[in-house]
């Protein structure tokens, strides 16, 4: 298997004037293998989506870095291979759920004639077909989290990174993304999730590892795990920390 | 350079979220037909507002809303860097303003054809507020990197740098310079007669003020795109 992410020494500090400076990410370092579903599990504020963020690029870090397909993140043809469900989505309220797809379909590169069939597609799999002349004004919690993955899902991406993406989603929701996360899986693509669903995580993640105040602790096999997923959460991070 | 997608969604933004631009203008314009006021004054009144209102829309109006609430992060996972995204907005809000500067100068020509007896310089009507809108572009472009470093206070630390700095150029024995200096401060510096400005002064402006605006454009657009391109994205 291929190594598709690798996070080497990453550190960032958050720095105020006038306060005291706060370290987010410690120095952790992972990889992440071709087809893996990796989990990145922590209590609120332990770091994940700043690290997330990190590999991202939208944040730099004071220190390491992050590789994707062996290159830097910014680097045009990685991101054209990359698809990113933030934790909290937003769009432009002014657009339709059928225009912004497109928008965003354009950014990949992907021409009208594609377009035109990609996207309805899309509007499908997400159950907004009904929805797409609708403005995202309109759009509930749980549409604007299925337009999102959608737009993520747009260039068929070899590494997804979804931050929460069942925030939000009923049941019928959830069971919707983990059978796209299952899906992209069985195709040789790579998940990066981070979650607080712990039963989801169980049920699509092949890796997990658990952050807590800014460092990574460890990582696990979720096959191999001798206890649930939940009772180890609460072993690693500890009670003091729910 | 310029990516397709973002400029035509710009241009969408723009015209349907700032749709009372182009039909205020209208509307003024036959307020001014039928209320028969000084009609070169009002004018130049509404070129300022209009042209502040661009530099407006071009920073805090659009981009700066598309980072403080995360719109940008779902943009820049695409395969299009800060510098294009940056750049095809700022074209995004040009082509829209220039639909802007030529209904303008059609409304306004048409209301002195009506009223007659005035000599119109098509120079003066394009180019000066076309000066206006670099120079202010300019402007939100110098204060958005000062905003940059020093928070909330951009604008201010701006007016007083300029304030300081015009002052002490303007001691600079040179006819052009001090004809750009003069620019400066009368154009881009917010004086509530800012666009007050004679038709016989708007020309000799127009020739050194013009040129020396564009080349500080340049100038501090290049120093705004690094600025952007290293602003962080993300929130914790």
């Amino acid at each position: 298997m291929n190594q598709i992410i690798k996070v080497n020494s990453l550190r960032k500090t958050y720095k105020k004037w006038g306060s005291k400076s706060v370290i987010a990410v410690d120095n952790i370092s992972f990889e992440v293998m071709q087809g893996e579903v990796f989990g990145f599990l922590g209590p609120n504020g332990a770091g994940k989506t700043t690290t997330l963020l990190l590999m991202l690029g939208f944040l730099t870090p004071d220190a390491g870095e992050t590789k994707l397909f062996g290159r830097k993140v910014d680097d045009m043809k990685v991101r054209s291979k990359i698809g990113y469900v933030p934790e909290k989505p937003t769009f432009h309220k002014y657009l339709t759920g059928e225009e912004l797809l497109s928008f965003h379909a354009e950014l990949y590169g992907i021409n009208k004639e594609q377009r035109d069939k990609i996207v309805p597609e899309m509007l499908k799999k997400i159950g907004l077909e009904n929805d797409k002349k609708k403005k995202i004004s309109t759009y509930s919690r749980g549409m604007l989290q299925r337009l999102s993955l959608g737009q993520a899902l747009l260039n068929n991406p070899d590494i997804l990174f979804l931050d929460e993406p069942t925030l939000g989603l009923d049941p019928i929701g959830i069971v919707d993304v983990r059978n796209i996360i299952l899906e992209i899986q069985q195709q040789g693509k790579t998940v990066f999730l981070n979650s607080h669903q712990l039963s989801e995580v169980e049920k699509v993640c092949t890796r997990v590892a658990f952050m807590k105040q800014a460092k990574l602790i460890e990582t696990y096999k979720v096959s191999e795990l001798k206890e649930s997923l939940e009772d180890l959460f609460v072993r690693i991070i500890g009670r003091d920390k729910l | 350079m310029i990516s397709k997608p973002i400029v035509k969604n710009t241009l969408k933004e723009l015209i349907r979220t700032r749709w009372a631009i182009p039909i205020g203008i209208i509307a003024i314009g036959i307020a001014i037909l039928i209320g028969r006021y000084c009609i070169e004054y009002v004018l130049w009144g509404i070129y300022s507002i209009i042209i502040f209102g661009f530099s407006m829309l071009l920073t805090t109006g659009i981009i700066d809303s598309d980072i403080s609430d995360g719109k940008i992060q779902t943009i820049l996972t695409k395969p299009i860097s800060c510098t294009q995204y940056f750049l095809s907005k700022a074209l995004g809000v040009i082509i829209f303003g220039s639909a802007i500067i030529i209904i303008m100068a059609i409304s306004t020509l048409t209301i002195m054809s009506l009223k007659g007896g005035t000599e119109i310089d098509i120079k003066i009507w394009f180019l000066l507020p076309l000066a206006g809108i670099i120079a202010h572009i300019l402007w939100t472009l110098i204060s958005s990197t000062f905003s940059t470093f020093i928070k909330n206070s951009g604008n201010v630390s701006m007016i007083i740098l300029i304030a300081i700095l015009s002052g002490t150029l303007s001691l600079v024995p040179n006819e052009k310079f001090k004809a750009v200096i003069t620019f400066i401060r009368e154009y881009i510096l917010p004086q509530p007669d800012a666009c007050l400005i004679s038709l016989q002064e708007g020309r000799a402006f127009l020739s050194s003020g013009l040129f020396h605006s564009l080349f500080y454009i340049v100038l501090c657009s290049i120093v705004g795109i690094f600025i952007l391109n290293h602003r962080e994205l993300g929130k914790r």
